[in-house]
């Protein structure tokens, strides 16, 4: 019954080198079946490459005037803020992104400052849209934010809850505001962080999904104190679910973009999870690895972000660990260090060199 | 025993389209399958309800790994088996995860077997890019000459815009057999069904 083009075999060696990452889904099945039909599959209507949007940041905080050395000691005498902002600076890239955190944070210093002295003071909506592809940071940054929310006083316990749709959506009307009520109270006192937000909307109108949404939006409405709740996921996906409900973004007042990563953001990137795990890579190896991001950027639509250097570093670190197993007297150095050929391809490595 | 393959992006609704299907050609329960890791083949029997909780979801790549059910389809003399079978949704790069990379491996080995196959679109992602078809669909469907039954199945027709889209899509390609259905509203399945016993008839 087999109806690819090809020999059985032949069909076993594309499918092994799509397996390993080695082709492409256009290149296995024009290998599979030869040269295809030109289909007359053009676009209807026009190609319209939507523009990646970026949202106004409301202009509430705007306290870019306040000079960041505008810090106050906190209550155990530390600069806070610099602290902050030192840790905020460790993240790669995100430049836009850090400017609106900063902002937020100085405004609520400030905020601080004057309720000391008595002057009328504003408190800030928390509530925040992320949006960005995978592994662009977003969970990590939920965290950061969990912890210096709690740290300046503005969250009393600074845990991260995270959920996503099967924590929220029950089976059976009145059990989905029952679950997302369990979660807002697990969260309160920190962050509520729900991953691909949308896939609540995503059931069409008879969906449970909707009276979560309800749920949380009453919730954010009734705390806005103690409790912060942020809606993440995948930046065309958010748009549309921001459209088809248009009550969030007014209760969801800061939203940040989480851009791509350029190729020498993802080295630095790399570069900073090797030194957290005590390796370090040999310019070849920089320069493999390089090279690998570079070609995986090009096939864009999957491109896994801080996620792929990730992996290709764990990869490498057990790459390594067999080339030098067996090995006697092994220096800190030699131990430490990733070199070329630990990024290179091999049987189980995901790319070719 | 003929084989029907359900192929197409990431959650399309490629699992809740093959369950309708399932079920409408089946009986009460659903007798799914799978392939173990260490080659043995894995079972389960649900009703559809349990199916659909179990097997569908909103987030992408739910389905790692093809899975299938042997239906015996009783309408008509003569009787005929039939394998439908579920499939990884496919990415047009590769993807950077190890395993889901062999489950669409898998995925491609069963497709390629296949000489039934419904290539599910997604009718409100479709809307939502002015009817431009993703690059793994029009991949996939250059190569439909070789597949003896290909079927479009526009899925999702209950969301907004999606009338306009499937009318669109309908239009842009006479030449190839559309069935515009909602795999949640279960609407749009008769053809399908009529259309697959067709199939099989003329198979047997
Ligand atoms: N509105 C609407 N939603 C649908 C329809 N069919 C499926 N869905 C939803 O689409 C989402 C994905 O459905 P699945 O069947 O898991 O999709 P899939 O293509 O198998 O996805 P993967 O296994 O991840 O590749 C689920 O949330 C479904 O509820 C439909 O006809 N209309
Ligand atoms: N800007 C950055 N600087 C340094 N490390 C980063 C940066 N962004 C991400 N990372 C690292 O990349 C990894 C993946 O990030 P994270 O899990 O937060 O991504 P994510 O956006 O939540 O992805 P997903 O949406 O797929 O869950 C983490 O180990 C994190 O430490
Ligand atoms: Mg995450
Ligand atoms: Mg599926």
């Amino acid at each position: 019954m087999p109806k690819s083009g090809r020999l059985p075999d032949l069909r076993e060696r594309i499918l092994g080198q799509y397996a390993r990452g080695e082709l492409a889904l256009a290149e296995a099945l024009k290998q599979i079946y030869g040269e295809g039909f030109g289909s007359r599959t053009s676009p209807v209507g026009g190609v319209s490459e939507e523009p990646r949007a970026v949202f106004p940041v409301p202009g509430t905080f705007a306290a870019r005037h306040a000079p960041p050395s505008a810090a106050v000691p906190g209550e155990d005498g530390a600069d806070l803020y610099g602290e902050m902002l030192q840790e905020l600076h460790q993240f790669v890239g995100l430049g836009r992104l850090k400017e609106v955190i900063q902002e937020a944070f100085a405004y609520a210093e400030i905020q601080k400052m004057r309720q000391a002295l008595r002057l009328k003071t504003d408190a800030i909506v928390w509530h925040m849209i992320f949006r960005g592809n995978p592994g662009t940071g977003k969970t990590t940054m939920a965290r950061f934010l969990a912890k210096w929310l709690h740290r300046f006083g503005i969250l009393s316990r600074g845990q991260l809850v995270e959920v996503e749709r099967a924590d929220l959506v029950g089976e059976y009307i009145g059990h989905t505001a029952q679950k997302t009520r369990e979660q807002v109270r697990r969260a309160m006192g920190g962050v509520l962080f729900i991953d691909e937000a949308y896939s609540l909307a995503r059931g069409g109108e008879k969906d449970f999904g909707r009276e979560a949404i309800d749920t949380l939006v009453k919730a954010v409405e009734d705390h806005r104190r103690d409790l912060v709740v942020i809606l993440a996921g995948y930046p065309r996906e958010m748009r549309t679910f921001l459209r088809l409900n248009p009550g969030l973004p007014s209760r969801f007042p800061i939203q940040l973009d989480f851009d791509d990563y350029s190729v020498e953001e993802l080295l630095a990137i790399a570069d900073r999870m090797a030194a957290e795990r005590e390796y370090r890579l040999s310019p070849g190896a920089k320069r493999t690895l390089a090279a690998y991001l570079a070609r995986e950027a090009e096939r864009a639509e999957v491109f896994g972000n801080a996620r792929l250097v990730r992996n290709a570093l764990e990869k490498a670190m057990r790459r390594q660990a067999r080339r030098l197993a067996g090995t006697a007297g092994l220096d800190r150095d030699t131990l430490m260090t990733l070199e070329e050929e630990d990024f290179r391809s091999g049987p189980e490595v995901a790319w070719t060199c | 025993m003929l084989t029907a393959a359900v192929a197409g992006l990431p959650g399309v609704g490629k699992t809740m389209f093959w369950l309708r299907t399932g079920s409408g050609l089946g009986g009460r329960f659903l007798s799914v399958r799978w392939r173990e890791p260490d080659g043995r083949e894995g079972k389960r029997r649900m009703s559809p309800a349990e199916a659909r909780c179990r097997l569908c979801s909103l987030g992408r790549h739910k389905t790692r790994n093809p899975q299938w059910m042997d239906i015996a389809v009783r309408r008509g003399l003569p009787w005929t088996k039939v394998r439908l079978t579920d499939t990884a949704g496919l990415v047009a790069g590769v993807h950077p995860d190890a395993d889901l990379r062999r489950g669409m491996a898998e995925s491609l080995r069963l497709l390629t077997d296949s000489p039934v196959w419904f290539h599910v679109v997604d009718l409100g992602r479709l809307a939502r890019e002015n009817g431009r078809l993703h690059e793994v669909d029009r991949e996939l469907l250059r190569y439909r000459r070789h597949v003896p039954h290909y079927a479009l199945i526009a899925n999702k027709a209950d969301l907004p815009g999606a009338a306009e889209a499937a009318e669109r899509l309908i239009g842009a390609h006479p030449d190839l057999r559309i069935f515009v259905v909602s795999s949640l509203y279960r609407t749009g399945f008769d053809s399908v069904f009529r259309w697959l016993l067709e199939v099989c008839r003329r198979t047997a």
